[in-house]
């Protein structure tokens, strides 16, 4: 790897994981009782861009600073884990191509499904001993609502024409 | 609007707790998030309590600041302590319809679990109100140091973590700016069903992806031409130092922990 394209992979990893926080403290949507931020589209661009352990550390990364700059829940080394896991399948799905729509769904499905209501509930059970039944049957029909939100915002962001010309712009210069 | 978020966190001071080595700091609110899960009855939750408070104290800085932290997550706490409270079962019954009971078990623990919440609330917002958040990214750095035996690229996490700490303030602006400037044109932010929310947000995010791209490419230029060359070896303006203090707070959680043990039912 060149130092120049060390510059360039710092500085968008930096943008980007700044972005992340941005998108996480000031854009969500509200539905019902349900509360959707956007920080996974930057997810999802890094991951398009960077291979997954490296979109998965910056994605856990960017949950501490998030933690530190606007906080919007509390510390846990467990969310940061789902963070990180969250960056990884988003990395080996995303990385180098332009997603097809199985791919882009199987990839929500284990994020929303899987890491979201499996894992952050195991956390919040671990946490809080929260009871599991009341538990997952709320996250459950707000996951509900995230899987086609993250499907349907992720098939179109990959299909927009300037959003494709300049991945492939910067998936090029690395 | 994101200067007051960012900077509003910190506040200056010259405390104990402020001048407390950022690494320590750091590690130690994580302990302290460890070591909470030992607290079970009510002398071990009245000590961390009395812990807290402490350090609150020598901190110099005004209660209100850790109670407005517990504000923005108030709707957290009591849909998980209305939980807690309902769903438990055990001890006397006080009234029952269903699978909903309201036992003398529930309402203890919906109890202990305000209390942890309350507490993690005011252990984390203590580490960002008393440390600025390059210092953090200073102590995150040196945390990952020992990582270096197996080439992570510590300087080049650190770098990173920096550049996102100076971006958030300029791409808040830059959003503020964006979104301005769509509500010119008729777009109804947070307004209307779901689908209409979707639909809203998407002239918002495509100038801001590209503008980000763009200043991500220029600030890369400007270090190509200045030879930027990695970060191995070169030379840091911020110093963190470990004194006496931080060896005695270090002392201070670990006897902590030898009493929650100790107390522990």
């Amino acid at each position: 790897m060149s130092q120049t394209s060390k510059a360039r992979q710092i500085t968008l990893l930096g943008i980007l994981i700044a972005l992340q926080t941005v998108l996480n403290s000031m854009f969500s949507l509200h539905f019902v009782l349900t509360k959707i931020s956007f920080s996974f589209i930057a997810t999802a661009i890094m991951a398009s861009l960077f291979p997954p352990f490296i979109t998965a550390f910056s994605t856990a990364l960017s949950d501490l600073l998030g933690i530190f700059l606007v906080p919007t829940a509390t510390f846990s080394p467990g969310f940061t884990l789902t963070a990180f896991l969250v960056g990884l399948v988003f990395g080996y799905t995303f990385y180098q191509k332009t997603p097809r729509l199985w791919q882009i769904l199987l990839a929500t499905l284990t994020v929303t499904m899987g890491l979201y209501l499996g894992l952050n509930s195991l956390w919040l059970h671990l946490m809080y001993q929260t009871p599991w039944l009341p538990l997952l049957s709320g996250r459950f029909i707000q996951e509900l609502i995230t899987f086609p939100v993250y499907t349907i915002v992720l098939s179109v962001l990959f299909n927009v024409k300037i959003v494709r010309e300049t991945l492939q712009k910067y998936a090029g210069s690395h | 609007m994101m200067n007051k978020l960012l900077f509003g966190r910190f506040i200056p001071g010259e405390s104990f707790v402020h001048h407390l080595d950022p690494r320590n700091k750091l590690l130690m609110s994580f302990y302290y998030i460890g070591i909470i899960f030992l607290a079970n009855n009510w002398s071990t939750y009245l000590c961390l309590f009395l812990f807290t408070l402490l350090a609150v104290y020598l901190s110099s800085i005004k209660m209100g600041f850790f109670i407005r932290g517990v504000r923005p997550l108030i709707w957290l706490i009591l849909f998980t302590v209305l939980l807690q409270v309902f769903f438990t079962r055990g001890g006397k019954v006080f009234w029952s319809w269903g699978p909903i009971v309201l036992s003398q078990y529930g309402l203890v623990n919906g109890v202990y679990i305000f209390m942890r919440f309350v507490l993690i609330i005011f252990m984390s917002t203590l580490l960002t109100l008393t440390t600025p958040p390059l210092s953090l990214a200073d102590a995150i750095e040196a945390i990952l140091k020992p990582l270096r035996v197996v080439r992570f690229p510590v300087y080049e996490v650190a770098l990173m973590l920096s550049i996102a700490l100076r971006f958030v303030p300029t791409l808040m602006d830059e959003t503020e700016k964006i979104m301005n400037a769509q509500r010119a044109r008729g777009v109804d932010f947070g307004e209307g069903n779901l689908f209409q929310q979707m639909r809203a947000v998407v002239p918002l995010l495509i100038p801001l992806f590209v503008s980000s791209f763009n200043r991500a490419e220029d600030l890369a230029i400007a270090m190509e031409a200045r030879g930027y060359q990695g970060g191995e070896g070169r030379s840091k303006y911020r110093i963190l130092t470990w004194h006496y203090r931080d060896t005695f707070v270090v002392l201070a959680f670990i006897a902590l922990t030898g009493i929650l043990i100790w107390l522990r039912a």
